[in-house]
């Protein structure tokens, strides 16, 4: 069933969608742990504010939402692209051990290297991510036998990864401190300078995502299918793992391992626009950073005046949903 | 393999489990050689009454309270558990050829049980479970908790050790210091603020119960209020900063002379802000720590009369 | 999408009665297995920073040896030994129950949210109730017991689906495994680290009544399993199948997964949640043994071994004693990375 096929259902999905993260933009701006009058963000905003609030609006709100667009934009492409191409709709871009590899990277930083500023920790972390999803490919492709076994070569490597990860953590109280911190996932941890320079990897990959649609769209029903209409299999492959790659791994190394975006934010987007990649895929770059700005900004009042880290809130307001989801009907494949 | 066949095995295995757990349960440990009756007194702790040698000579910390204690009144131990299994004893205790036997949550019973010690301190808050284990090794004393007043507990270390009049010495010897400061320095009436950074989102500020926040205090200056947990801390978001605002600001970290590593909300919200070392001000529980904490204050204030 | 039973490769697999070479096989690759759980239980009792030498052991175990002697290696050594072999077992076969419910080779504990929700119920009794062992105990059975439940009732419409069982495993996974990580920030470093060293499983500090408490509680369910075993069978053939011959897949899935949860449960209140084992057991006993159906005692006993020999490894081969959790993760996902690489070695 393609986009086509349902119109009114799309538009108004696309135009609401839309409009909530307009909104969700907005909150992230407007709320926080320091109740500012929504005037003293506009004059903030507007350059006319006090030090403390322009110090709050500048250099807190305005990074970690622009974070917070970036990061769940690509976590949620991410996401789409990876359950397109397994074909099953538990996958998730942690599978290919992105978070593993970027983990073991900070931790190997901190406790070797001594890294712990937020800044410091971003380049590591996208090399870690960059490097083991390398290596998984090269474990886990092979000609034939499809997604299952880069599957597994991910759970594998990122098992071993995090055992080792938490063999370190464990050993070194500082590398703990600076772990169990990360753990969490914040749209703080980037400065924009950080930011400005990663961005371009995800922008890269999102558009690889967009490119890659249509083939995605061929291999729903089958690789044997999707060749027998001329698709490259074998070049689609790499392309998903690559565009996975600078998604998730730009996104984990700006705001540290936020794991249900990519497995959640497809779901409600494929029951919007339904099956067809070419839609599902803008909508993920939609779709997700209303998820995960939702969460930071809840995370920023519910305990006000401290914050609960955006990863866990993600988790806890992402789980009910997909359970809901689950349960209402026997899960579509695509 | 037929399903009988495996039914047998399993029931085998289990048997033999419950035989050999058996053997184990039936033998009881024999109370270890502790030193002879004459040269004992006994010591009423959180796990009741245990005879301690009079002059222990070959000691086991396992809190580092006890540690800073023990090297305070001149008993370097032989055996320290450490807080990470890559650290080791703090270097402002400044004590030498300590074996770490684990870490503070997780001693090491055989590195502790091959140091032949001829007594043993815990924490049974931390330690609970291991007590007979620990007896089975040595006589063993136990603090409550050592989250109680700090001079309370090193009383009882005191006494562990068969020093508790050096002990109270150095307690009052804190107190004589912090009241020379007071005097000297005169800063009734300013408000200090004690933060601690932890992760991008959470900056903590320590009260008037925690260990730096009551030298801080008998010193003279007074914590502004917050809603501590415990009395202990309280957490806040960058963007609360300006609530943190006092006469003077402490942050901790882990080496002083790294400014970088002032989280960019308080270095914005209080550039002078001032940096002391974790490792006493927070780690530093003890006799010691609370003079090396003194000490830091003071330079602070001859620095900025 | 219908689940399937899946070898390695993709392939749909069917089950097969065992034939004697099967039986034969499965036979002397338990026989090995046991060989080398004897090689290391040896090792166990004489490895440690307490010097005993090995000539002495039998002399200690037959209840002699000086007091503290006796201790280290009866009280400590040999208990650790045995709790290791038990909950290796008891999880080797609750993951072949599991992987066999839910037709997926994949599941295991941490999947359905047993290893997050005990680990939760530990971090919340420390926190907010006591810090002794009991408490600890107590905790985690209780919140992994309430996190089956909860993943039952809110999975199960019209009776157990293998898939569905699996999406709210994980949404109850993660939102535990972000509850956690929050307690971990509130209390402090040391008292996290503990915890952690625990939800990573660890067989640090384990006693003889506890341990043995939870093997004899665990002994009428592993019986329980066996006598599942010919019913399981049936299951694999496919729910119509099965219900035409006369199983009643819903019942059958039921028990299994219950005798798998209290298995977990019993080895959790020894060891914490001990990832991987029950996961990879069964897939390294059905890989040996080269036989598709469910090979539950090689699985207990390969569970065993594997458990053993990781608690070796982490107390002994590195200058620091890790939880045993960490090894059994890393070396399980190193099996599998080798499945993977001789698999396609084997193709190309």
């Amino acid at each position: 069933m393609t986009a086509a096929a349902r119109p009114g259902r799309s538009i108004l999905g696309v135009g609401a969608v839309a409009l909530i993260l307009a909104v969700a933009v907005i909150a992230s701006l407007a709320l926080g742990a320091n109740p500012l009058a929504p005037s003293a963000v506009i004059d903030a905003l507007a350059g006319r504010g006090t030090s403390e609030t322009a110090f709050v609006v500048w250099d807190l709100r305005v990074p970690r939402t622009v974070v917070g667009l970036v990061a769940g934009a690509a976590l949620g492409a991410a996401g789409a692209l990876m359950q397109a191409f397994t074909r099953n709709p538990l996958a998730d871009p942690g599978l290919l051990g992105v978070g593993a590899g970027a983990a073991f990277a900070v931790a190997l930083g901190v406790s070797l290297f001594g890294l712990s500023g937020a800044g410091e920790i971003v380049w590591p972390a996208f090399a870690g991510a960059l490097l083991v999803t390398m290596a998984v490919y090269v474990i886990g492709a092979s000609g034939t036998g499809g997604a299952v076994r880069l599957v597994l070569a991910g759970v594998a490597l990122g098992a071993v990864l995090s055992g080792i990860t938490t063999a370190i953590t464990l050993t070194d109280p500082d590398a703990f401190d600076r772990m169990r911190g990360w753990n969490a996932g914040s749209l703080l941890g980037a400065g924009l300078e950080d930011l400005a320079a990663i961005a371009p990897f995800a922008a890269a990959g999102a558009l690889l995502a967009l490119v890659l649609a249509p083939g995605l769209n061929a291999m729903a029903l089958g690789d044997d299918v999707a060749r027998a209409q001329g698709v490259d299999v074998g070049r689609i492959r790499v392309g998903v793992i690559v565009a996975v790659t600078l998604l998730a791994g730009a996104a984990t190394a700006i705001a540290g391992p936020i794991s249900f975006v990519g497995l959640m934010i497809p779901h409600a987007v494929r029951w919007i626009v339904g099956p067809d990649q070419r839609a599902v895929l803008p909508m993920s770059l939609l779709a997700g950073p209303i998820l995960v700005l939702g969460a930071d900004v809840l995370g920023r009042v519910v305990i006000a005046p401290a914050e609960v880290p955006v990863g866990i809130v993600v988790a806890f307001v992402g789980a009910p949903l997909l359970i809901a989801l689950a349960r209402r009907r026997t899960a579509r494949a695509l | 393999m037929s399903p009988r066949s495996r039914l047998v095995l399993a029931s085998a295995a289990g048997m033999i489990a419950l035989a050999l757990a058996g053997c184990t349960a039936a033998t009881a440990p024999e109370p270890a050689g502790a030193s002879a009756a004459s040269g004992t007194r006994s010591v009423e702790h959180a796990r009741g009454a245990t005879d301690v040698p009079e002059e222990p000579a070959r000691v086991v910390t396992l809190e580092p309270l006890e540690l800073d204690t023990a090297v305070a009144v001149g008993i370097t131990p032989v055996g320290a558990a450490v807080a990470g299994n890559v650290t080791s004893i703090p270097a402002y205790l400044g004590a030498e050829d300590v074996a770490p036997v684990g870490t503070v949550p997780e001693p090491d019973l055989e590195a502790i049980a091959a140091l032949k010690p001829d007594l043993i301190l815990g924490t049974e808050s931390r330690h609970s479970e291991l007590f007979e284990k620990l007896n089975a090794i040595a006589p063993t004393v136990f603090i409550a908790s050592q989250a109680d007043p700090w001079r309370e507990n090193a009383s009882l270390i005191g006494e562990a050790l068969g020093r508790e009049d050096e002990v109270a010495e150095l307690l009052t010897g804190v107190d004589d210091e912090c009241a020379r400061i007071r005097d000297e320095y005169d800063v009734a009436g300013q408000t200090v603020q004690l933060i601690r950074p932890r992760d991008e989102t959470t900056l903590s500020l320590y009260g008037p119960v925690s260990f730096a926040g009551s030298l801080l205090q008998c010193v003279g200056f007074s914590i502004p209020d917050q809603e501590w947990e415990d009395g202990l801390q309280a957490d806040l978001s960058p963007e609360n900063i300006a609530s943190a605002r006092a006469d003077h600001v402490f942050v901790t970290a882990a080496d002083v002379a790294d400014r970088s590593a002032i989280p960019a909300a308080v270095a914005t919200a209080f550039p002078d802000a001032t940096l002391v070392d974790t490792s006493t001000w927070v780690s530093g529980v003890g006799p010691k720590g609370a003079a090396a904490v003194l000490g830091d204050i003071e330079r602070y204030l001859s620095a900025n009369r | 999408m219908v689940a399937t039973t899946m070898d390695r490769s993709g392939r749909v697999m069917r089950p097969v009665r065992p034939t004697a070479a099967g039986r034969r096989r499965v036979l002397a690759v338990g026989a090995a297995a046991s060989v080398v759980l004897v090689a290391l239980t040896t090792l166990g009792l004489i490895l440690g920073d307490f010097p005993v030498p090995l000539e002495r052991i039998p002399t200690i175990l037959a209840g002699g040896g000086e007091g503290i002697e006796h201790t280290v290696v009866v009280d400590w050594r040999l208990t650790r030994v045995i709790a290791a072999v038990g909950v290796g077992a008891l999880l080797g076969i609750a993951g072949a129950l599991f992987q066999t419910v839910t037709r997926n080779p994949l599941a295991s504990p941490d999947i359905l949210g047993l290893s997050s929700g005990a680990f939760s119920g530990m971090l919340l009794t420390l926190v907010l109730v006591s810090a002794s062992w009991q408490a600890l105990v107590a905790g985690s059975l209780v919140g992994g017991l309430l996190t089956a439940i909860a993943i039952q009732v809110l999975a199960s419409r019209e009776g157990l689906q293998g898939f569905r069982i699996i999406v709210v495993g994980i949404g109850v996974s993660a939102m535990l495994a972000s509850m956690n990580t929050w307690l971990l920030l509130q209390v402090e470093l040391e008292t996290a680290m503990f915890a952690s060293a625990w939800g990573a499983g660890s067989l640090n500090g384990v006693a003889a009544g506890p341990v043995a408490g939870a093997l004899v509680a665990a002994l009428p369910i592993v019986v329980g399993a066996f006598c599942l075993v010919p019913r399981m069978r049936q299951l694999e053939l496919g729910d119509d199948l099965a219900s035409a011959t006369g199983a009643r897949p819903h019942v059958v899935r039921a028990v299994a997964l219950l005798l798998g949860v209290g298995l977990v449960s019993a080895a959790t209140t020894v060891a914490g949640p001990v990832a991987f084992v029950a996961l990879a057991a069964p897939q390294i006993a059905r890989r040996l043994a080269r036989t598709p159906s469910l090979p539950l005692g090689l699985s207990a006993l390969l569970g065993a071994v594997v458990l053993l020999a990781s608690d070796l490894v982490a107390q002994h081969a590195l200058p620091m004693p890790l939880p045993v959790g960490v090894v059994t993760v890393s070396v399980g996902g190193l099996y599998l990375l080798s499945v993977i690489v001789l698999e396609i070695r084997r193709r190309a």
